[in-house]
């Protein structure tokens, strides 16, 4: 399968501070590519480069096969893409916001009523986009990407601050655009939706990437498998005992759980991505 | 670059652009600075003085009067159309002229000339025209006046009336207001909320981010100034000369505008700034204020040169050497602010502000 992305060693300093250090990394067509990793360890910087908005100080990129730096214009045509931040006219109303989009990309037959339905802003196509909540506009932001029907979408902290309800609608979607085929860079630090949406996921801290595989290989490769047990307590509360699977001793540390407290409930757990990625790094994602 | 993009944001920027307060104030401010001058100086109220004739026989008074700057002739057909003009305000002073009045006050017979008087006419407007049409009369007859008038002007522009003197003022206002602030403040504020950042992810070039802001600040400041000249009365002989200086004003200002935006980060700042670079702009203006200050001190700030040529063409004879030489000097400093914006822009699209 051809690589959609590809970023070989790229860089970018704000003045002494290396904010992505020699960086490389390929992403094949259809993939979702997840850049997890806590703020500032370089993700929207990698973000802006491949968008076109900052000059990699080293290295290069390639999307599409064309290169950022000398047919950025040419790749645009082609991508989506949605901000961590709200960057609508706040002033005009949704479906104005779109429709500008569409006739700077130069889109016929524009349906931007479809395209609300499909982000769940039927009804709200008149309405100025500075009456929304904060969830509806990230959705006019993700409709806004899609306006050209991108082969490559870049996505940079798609669900950020939003509630459990729309950061599920509007993961769907993004599903929706992997099944039409469309190429997906996604950063985040919320270690459930890189797991939940990506095909690989890329670990960065301090501006490197630590790992980069399928979340499944990270977990069978770093991850350590555990057993949750739940045991009563001398005053009848509720307390959490953690038992390492794989180990030698885990049998007979089992056997003693069960022989000496009142067990409650057992539950055999896999490491979580954010289990791994305190392993590799030594930080939280939370940071 | 694509005219197709350029239009395509220029109508966003005045979708936008009319719903903030600025876009508001900066088309209503010159406005309304010139319905209080005025009012204060009674423009709108006293109208030039208007005659109205009827004759019942053919007479040179119809052609000399017509070609008066003092007051405007208007001919009627009737003596009751004349009436009713003047019973309705349309002149202030209505006068029938006899038959066969050219000749009778050559052969110096003594004519009575019936005349209606609009009781609501200012006594100024009667004034001068009854004086005007008494000389009228008096070259008819071929009679000379027995004075000779000189007149000797004390002082330069200090005998000018304040409302003239504030005129340079409000133009100048009414083209760097729109055409300095639209363009400053919708960069900034695209920068501001980033929505430039979403705009250079589609295929559109910085350089028509940038010409979308320099039409649309240069459209408003044409409005503005256009609307400012007509509610001063001072379009002068000249009115496509006039448009023409306009425009290469409101591209200055334009011009000024963008590079202001490119750096400007907020509106606090923005004032600042053009606390700072309002003397600049305005000082020509309050030369023509106070006229005491000498006028070569202005010719060391560049809106003279845009200055000048607008006040020369609205308020006085034109000296068409002087008016072309100054309107050259603006069109070079458009020239050079055009030069500086486009190597601003060539850095933008090597992306060193976005960093």
């Amino acid at each position: 399968m051809e690589n959609v992305i590809i970023a070989s060693n790229l860089t970018y300093k704000y003045g002494d501070l290396v904010a992505v250090d020699h960086i490389s990394f390929e992403v094949k067509k259809g993939e979702i590519i997840g850049f997890l990793g806590p703020n500032g360890a370089g993700k929207t910087t990698t973000f802006n480069m491949l968008v076109g908005l900052l000059k990699p100080m080293e290295g290069s990129a390639k999307i599409l096969g064309m290169d950022v730096l000398t047919e950025i214009k040419q790749i645009h045509k082609r991508i989506g893409v949605c901000f961590e931040y709200t960057n609508l006219y706040e002033e005009i109303s949704v479906l104005d916001n779109l429709k500008l989009f569409a006739e700077l990309f130069g889109v016929k037959d524009f349906d931007a009523y479809k395209l609300l339905k499909r982000v769940g802003l039927q009804g709200k196509e008149k309405e100025p986009v500075l009456t929304l909540s904060k969830g509806m506009k990230q959705r006019v932001m993700i409709a806004r990407a899609l306006v050209n029907t991108p082969d490559v979408l870049f996505l940079d902290e798609l669900t950020s601050g939003l509630d459990p309800v729309s950061s599920e609608e509007i993961r769907s979607v993004i599903l929706e655009e992997k099944e039409r085929g469309a190429t997906i860079f996604l950063t985040t630090h919320d270690m459930y939706e890189a797991d939940k949406l990506s095909d690989k996921v890329a670990f960065i801290n301090q501006g490197r990437i630590v790992a980069f595989d399928t979340p499944h290989n990270l977990k069978l490769k770093f991850g350590k498998r555990k057993v949750k047990v739940l045991v009563k307590g001398k005053d009848e509360s509720l307390l959490e005992r953690e038992v390492a699977l794989d180990n030698e001793e885990t049998p007979r540390k089992i056997f003693d759980l069960f022989q000496s407290e009142t067990v409650v409930t057992v539950h055999s757990e896999e490491a979580t991505l954010e289990d791994i990625f305190i392993e590799i790094t030594g930080r939280r994602l939370a940071e | 670059m694509s005219f197709k993009n350029i239009l395509i944001l220029s109508k966003k920027e005045f979708i936008v652009g009319s719903k903030s307060f600025i876009f508001i104030w900066v088309l209503i401010m010159p406005i309304l600075l010139s319905f209080i001058m005025s009012l204060l100086f009674g423009t709108f109220f006293s109208r030039s003085p208007r005659l109205g004739l009827y004759a019942e026989s053919p007479s040179q008074i119809l052609e000399i009067a017509e070609d008066t700057k003092a007051f405007v002739t208007i001919k009627y057909n009737s003596v009751q159309d004349l009436k009713d003009a003047v019973s309705k305000g349309r002149v202030d002073i209505g006068v029938v002229i006899p038959k066969n009045f050219d000749e009778d006050v050559k052969e110096g017979i003594r004519v009575n000339l019936e005349s209606y008087v609009f009781g609501e006419s200012y006594a100024r407007n009667r004034a001068i025209i009854v004086t005007v049409l008494g000389n009228i009369i008096r070259e008819i007859a071929g009679q000379e006046l027995p004075i000779n008038v000189i007149s000797l002007n004390v002082g330069d522009e200090t005998s000018m009336p304040l409302k003239d003197r504030f005129f340079p003022f409000l133009v100048l206002m009414a083209i760097f207001f729109g055409g300095l602030l639209i363009p400053s403040t919708s960069f900034m504020e695209e920068k501001r909320r980033k929505t430039l950042n979403a705009l250079m992810t589609t295929p559109l070039e910085v350089s028509e981010v940038v010409i979308s802001k320099i039409i649309t600040g240069s459209v408003v400041a044409l409005v503005s100034a256009i609307f400012t000249l007509l509610l001063n009365n001072a379009f002068g002989n000249y009115p496509l000369y006039l448009i023409l200086i306009i425009i290469l004003g409101v591209l200055m200002a334009s011009f000024a505008g963008v590079m202001l935006g490119f750096y400007i980060k907020d509106f606090a700042m923005l004032i600042s700034v053009m606390k700072l670079g309002g003397i600049v702009l305005y000082f020509p203006a309050i030369v023509y204020l106070f006229p005491q200050i000498p006028k070569i001190v202005a010719k060391f700030f560049p809106t003279y040169y845009l200055l000048e040529p607008i006040v020369e063409l609205t308020k006085r004879n034109v000296n068409f050497s002087s008016f072309w030489v100054n309107t050259t000097i603006c069109f070079i400093l458009d020239i050079v602010l055009g030069v500086v914006v486009f190597l601003q822009v060539k850095k933008l699209e090597r992306g060193e502000l976005f960093s």
